[in-house]
């Protein structure tokens, strides 16, 4: 994985420092809140309900197990001993004091790590396949693309005050693991029919309250015009973007008054102005630099298969297998996925002891390595499958060993009102009800593929609009509802889902989601996942069954 | 018939925690403590509140409702909030 040069080392530390200053001098009251605002957002430093929340980058999910370790230790340090990772595949840390914040950024910047630009109207995280660089169906590493945007971005002046947050996710598969379709600018790297590098590009897709899918930009953008191309969408937004209105900022809406015709005109007009300066374009030596980083490690001859485990007496550990092992390009190998959905934590939530020990796990058993997904799980990719077993039998002690990757209770959530000053309901009440209602792993197994995201707020950060089955709070008089959407997908299928009827008062939205899934049940073919059956027999059963004779 | 009551909350600068105005001008991070204004003096006292930066950020005023039978209805936000973060952790069971 990429390792940090002198200069990106010294970056993060000044800018550490820098924080030890402000802070010393709000806390003295040499400057204002007002004053100290902008300054705190820059570090990821947020004031939320009960108190600060701090968000820490993690650039495209990935983890060296160190690094995970000095997350523990700031958790357990720092915090209250457990943290939440996020659908962006970043950390926050839920309860830090204003005057602990340095202390801790200058831990991260130890293990080259930071919070810059994780809050702001700037280039956020890039975010990315987890499975980048190991899955079979991949036909490019997107991480080296990710890592040259990312040192692009990072402290650009130009692009510090857009009209509002960007982000970029980045896939280097047809099989889109990285919800590309709503990201502001998504990127598919491939080869084209000559053997070229580039990026298909996607533009104007986001969630929130206006939800939009992205659409295509350019068919084929070369690798040596990645920054000259995304400077160009940059600029043409950071001109062009409303700043009238925080609701309608987005380049989402840019896309849509303009009209994707439009917008591409003005985009090429600006990036045949980048081209002639020439000073964007990607030089070969760097990629190769960069990409150095991201070359495969030495794997070993192992006899092992999956299918062989699927076949394992031991019925729980061949279960496993089914549900969160994936084949990996490397015979002998396996990509595990470790499930932080569960009826202990909430979706999301790691303990300090546990990402210790999962950095031990990485260590011992995955070439020290770790990512976190969008789906707000952890990934060990480089796992002998004839360790596997070994592997299993950790998990079990650590409680990281549920199979339910990718099914129902596999439920990505925010952390809503319990945590969140923007949120109008709670996320994580309806999620640990509904692990309690389907806490049975036969029951969740038979109801087959599934993905449940719940968001305490329009804003989505829990990713509603793209389960199969959204939860969405909302505020009526100063209580909390709920509506249910149905028919998301956050895959290369992406889909926006559509809200059902009538929202439901907080206890009644578990049992609603039990009609739901009982009616699903009902009338599937066979084994026919969820969002099929929806889009063979429409909504109309699911309302049915959901609202009854209720007017929905 | 129920009447509508103004608090002003804020904010404490150091852990970010949820306090109260009292009447003696004090911040309290206990709700029952909570001095009761009407609107205009709700206002004015927020807008003190912004004079004292060195102990709080972020004050504004919420309302609210008091029954006939002299129970209040909070917003479940405001609800939430006063039962402070220990709580939000004990319900959530962890």
């Amino acid at each position: 994985m990429y390792q940090y040069d002198d200069y990106d080392r010294r970056i993060v530390f000044e800018r550490a420092h820098q924080f030890r200053d402000q802070v010393a001098r709000r806390i003295d009251g040499a400057i204002t809140e007002e004053e100290f605002r902008p300054l705190r957002l820059q570090n990821g430093l947020y004031l939320q309900l009960h108190g600060y929340m701090l968000r820490i980058a993690i650039p495209y999910g990935l983890l060296a197990s160190k690094q995970l370790r000095m997350l523990a230790h700031i958790t357990r340090t720092y915090d209250r001993g457990y943290a939440h990772f996020t659908t962006r595949q970043n950390l926050q840390l839920n309860w830090p004091k204003l005057a602990d914040v340095p202390a801790i950024l200058e831990a991260l910047a130890s293990v080259e790590m930071h919070a810059i630009q994780t809050s702001g109207n700037c280039v956020r995280n890039i975010t990315s396949d987890p499975f980048a660089g190991v899955a079979t169906d991949e036909d490019v590493d997107p991480r080296p693309y990710c890592e040259i945007l990312r040192q692009w971005s990072t402290f650009h002046p130009e692009f510090a005050h857009l009209p509002r947050k960007f982000k970029i996710a980045v896939t280097g598969s047809a099989n889109d693991r990285a919800a590309i379709a709503v990201h502001d600018i998504g990127l598919r790297v491939k080869r084209n029919e000559a053997g070229e590098l580039g990026f298909v590009f996607y533009v104007g897709g986001g969630q929130g309250r206006t939800p939009v899918l992205a659409e295509q930009l350019h068919p084929f953008v070369l690798e040596r015009d990645l920054l000259g191309y995304t400077a160009a969408v940059l600029r043409v937004y950071n001109q062009l973007g409303r700043r009238d209105n925080i609701y309608k900022a987005r380049i989402k809406i840019l896309v849509k008054e303009t009209g994707i015709a439009a917008f591409r005109s003005l985009v090429e007009a600006e990036f045949a102005r980048i081209q002639e300066e020439g000073a964007l374009a990607l030089d070969e030596g760097e990629v190769a630099r960069i990409t150095k980083h991201f070359a495969p490690p030495a794997y070993d001859s192992v006899r092992a298969t999956r299918d062989g485990l699927l076949l394992s007496k031991d019925r729980e550990l061949a279960r496993f297998v089914e549900g969160n092992v994936l084949a990996h390009r490397t015979p002998g190998y396996g990509i595990v996925q470790l499930s932080l959905k569960g009826a202990d934590l909430p979706p999301g939530d790691a303990s300090a002891d546990q990402m210790d020990a999962v950095a031990d796990l990485a260590d011992r058993f995955s070439m020290g390595r770790i990512v976190v997904t969008h789906r707000q799980n952890l990934v060990l990719t480089d796992v002998r499958l004839d360790e596997m077993a070994a592997l299993h039998s950790e998990l079990i002690r650590l409680g990281l060993s549920s199979p339910n990757v990718g099914r129902l209770t596999d439920i990505v959530a925010c952390p809503g009102l319990d945590y969140c000053d923007l949120a109008n309901a709670r996320s994580i009440p309806i999620a640990m009800q509904l692990q309690r209602a389907f806490a049975s792993l036969d029951r969740v197994f038979d109801l087959g593929e599934v993905t449940l995201n719940i968001s305490g707020c329009i804003n989505a950060c829990g990713h509603h609009h793209i389960g199969n089955i959204g939860i969405l709070g909302i505020d009526k008089l100063g209580e909390e509802f709920y509506q249910i959407t149905v028919g998301g997908n956050h895959t290369e299928d992406a889909a926006i889902g559509k809200i059902l009827g009538r929202a439901f008062a907080f206890d009644e939205v578990v049992p609603a989601v039990e009609r739901l899934l009982t009616a699903y049940a009902s009338i599937r073919n066979g084994k026919e996942p969820f969002l099929a059956t929806l889009r063979r027999v429409g909504a109309g059963p699911f309302k049915e069954a959901v609202y009854g004779a209720l007017t929905a | 018939m129920a009447t509508t009551r103004h608090f002003v909350t804020a904010n404490r600068l150091d852990d970010g925690s949820a306090v109260y105005l009292g009447g003696a001008r004090t911040w309290s991070a206990s709700f029952a403590e909570a001095a009761v204004f009407d609107t205009s003096s709700s206002a004015l006292e927020v807008a003190w509140a912004k004079t004292r930066e060195s102990e709080v950020c972020g004050p504004y005023t919420f309302e609210a409702e008091i029954r006939q039978d002299g129970s209040m209805k909070l917003s479940s936000r405001e609800r939430l909030r006063r039962d402070g973060g220990d709580a939000a952790r004990a319900r959530l069971g962890y």
